[in-house]
């Protein structure tokens, strides 16, 4: 496999609130390389560059926001501080946190056509993919209604949609559940677990639901204070539970489970979710 | 009755299915004809026959009596203004300083009834014509397509900055900010912390929606932007079209020509 994203040491700082004073840098040599069809989960507490780093992979980071850069990021071989954004757009779709702010068309429909009329995609080609999308995020017969008058989850669903609709070869999800009630996070957890398993996307995902990007990722990424802290796949990221506890993130339950089984009997369990814990716990028992 | 951001109401019918730019058409040619003639019945008339227009369009009665709610009062106001302080010709009745004549009282009448017969042509245009007609046509118009993005994102966030004021009222008010204290500047100043509340909100929501319209590439450079609904005339647009301009013809003719409409109450 080909690696579809190269980030090498990525520093950035925005431009000062008030002017005159120093720039607070948000990323701080950040190094990071995403293979062709990866799942990639971004862990970290609020502040560390979450949002930055998913900016920076279309360009709008620094393009949009100004801002000091040092090092590069490579996107299918493109150099986002140099492409323009509507053009990186075409490679790399952003669904943003806020679903409220990024439907901005007075139905499902025109919203989804939205970047494909940018485009210039002919118009019965529009039609498919708009009627595609719509089936992917389960959103058909939604076409004609008022995207302010959706649900939360439903909103990101049509904010997904109006991205894959552009068909990006990589797809960044900046919490994309973050605004989101129980019921709505499931629905967007359900399109995610489609993408993921159906069609065999490159995702980033921030996220901080950890038994979701236990169950979804290939690899798991830790930013704090805008660095790298651990890069690896879930099992072994959330077996580190004390220092995930340090930095103010929650691991699945069944790793703390494992972790006290560890402590309290000098075992070796690793698991990240339900049913491998299951699995795994039974084995033993069923051994003794 | 409640009236929302879109006002367009979703019917069956010969005027929904026009193309909006002969609406538009039909909307402008009106107003230039309304302003030019002064007669009172030429006013009634051509009331009546807006109303025979809404009713055609199958547009709800509450619709059409929101128009005279809203309207009436300031067309009373200006009949009546107009009424007091521009007497001609013989006084009906004299009360002190006031003379009513049957002039004044017939232009007085025909500046209200102008005021409503303007408001029912843009009305009809309004009712029958959805929001994204409207913008697809002013750009059809060759309106930079910048711009009708701004106008339909200025009428899809009505809705959005509506909740926003809500959510921030309530939360202020929780924290024990009377809104409805004090009077003029005072209460300005009383609504101070929702407004700027909602000016750091709205700046933010704006930071966030340009990042969103970059995501969905606006702004491609060395791409001509094609659209999923494009409107397009119709034989029958060209007929309304003609219809219009002949008839918004003919009756300038007559009224340059030959007066038609021209005094307040005899149509010659």
């Amino acid at each position: 496999m080909s690696k579809i994203i190269v980030v090498e040491e990525l520093s950035y700082a925005y431009p000062p609130a008030i002017p005159g004073h120093d720039p607070v840098w948000v990323l701080r040599g950040v190094d990071l390389e995403v293979e062709e069809g990866e799942f990639v989960s971004i862990m970290g507490p609020t502040g560390v560059g979450k949002t930055t780093l998913c900016l920076a992979l279309n360009g709008i980071v620094p393009q949009s926001t100004g801002g000091l850069i040092k090092g590069r990021v490579l996107v299918d071989g493109l150099d986002t501080k140099r492409e323009p954004v509507p053009q990186l757009a075409q490679r790399v779709g952003v669904v943003f946190q806020d679903p409220e702010t990024q439907l901005f068309n007075m139905s499902v429909e025109a919203e989804i056509a939205f970047g494909l009329e940018c485009l210039g995609v002919p118009r019965d080609e529009i039609k498919e993919r708009v009627s595609w999308a719509l089936a992917v995020v389960g959103m058909t017969g939604f076409e004609d209604r008022p995207p302010f008058q959706l649900s939360g989850g439903q909103k990101q669903r049509v904010a997904i949609a109006s991205i894959l609709a552009m068909m990006p070869k990589i797809l960044v999800l900046d919490e994309p559940t973050a605004n989101l009630d129980p019921l709505g996070k499931a629905e967007v957890f359900s399109v995610v677990r489609e993408l993921r398993h159906k069609r065999g996307m490159t995702i980033i995902m921030v996220e901080h639901e950890s038994e979701h990007i236990a169950e979804f990722s290939d690899r798991v990424i830790v930013l704090n204070e805008g660095r790298v802290e651990m890069a690896d796949t879930p099992d072994k990221v959330f077996s580190q539970v004390d220092r995930m506890r340090e930095i103010g993130l929650a691991v699945p339950q069944v790793s703390e489970l494992a972790d006290c089984l560890n402590h309290r009997f000098n075992s070796q369990l690793n698991f990240t979710q339900f049913d491998e814990a299951l699995r795994t716990l039974k084995g033993q028992l069923d051994g003794r | 009755m409640q009236v929302g951001i879109d006002l367009f109401v979703l019917r069956k019918s010969w005027l929904h299915e026009i193309d909006p730019r002969v609406k538009l058409f039909f909307v402008a040619v009106s107003i230039i004809i309304l302003l030019v003639f002064k007669n009172i019945f030429f006013m009634l008339t051509a009331l009546v026959l807006l109303h025979l227009l809404h009713w055609s369009a199958k547009i709800p009665r509450d619709r059409i009596l929101f128009v005279w709610k809203t309207l009436m009062p300031v067309a009373i106001l200006i009949c009546v203004l107009w009424v007091v302080f521009y007497p001609a010709g013989d006084p009906l009745i004299q009360i002190w300083m006031v003379k009513i004549t049957l002039v004044s009282l017939a232009q007085g009448a025909v500046l209200g009834l102008r005021i409503m017969t303007m408001a029912f042509v843009v009305f009809a245009w309004l009712y029958s014509t959805d929001q994204p007609s409207i913008v697809r046509s002013l750009v059809k118009l060759k309106m930079p397509f910048e711009w009708g993005l701004i106008l339909a994102l200025a009428l899809r966030y009505i809705p959005t900055f509506q909740g926003m004021y809500a959510v921030i009222s309530e939360a202020q008010q929780a924290r024990a900010l009377n809104i409805s204290e004090g009077k003029g500047f005072g209460r300005v100043r009383t609504l101070m912390p929702i407004f700027v509340a909602m000016v750091i909100s709205a700046l933010r929501a704006s930071d966030q929606l340009a990042r969103a319209l970059e995501a969905r590439a606006f702004g491609a450079h060395g791409v001509e932007r094609t659209y999923l609904r494009d409107i397009s005339f119709r034989p029958l647009d060209w007929v309304f079209t003609f219809a219009i301009f002949a008839t918004a013809l003919l009756l300038l003719y007559l009224n340059f020509r030959y007066g038609f409409g021209r005094q307040p109450i005899s149509l010659f």
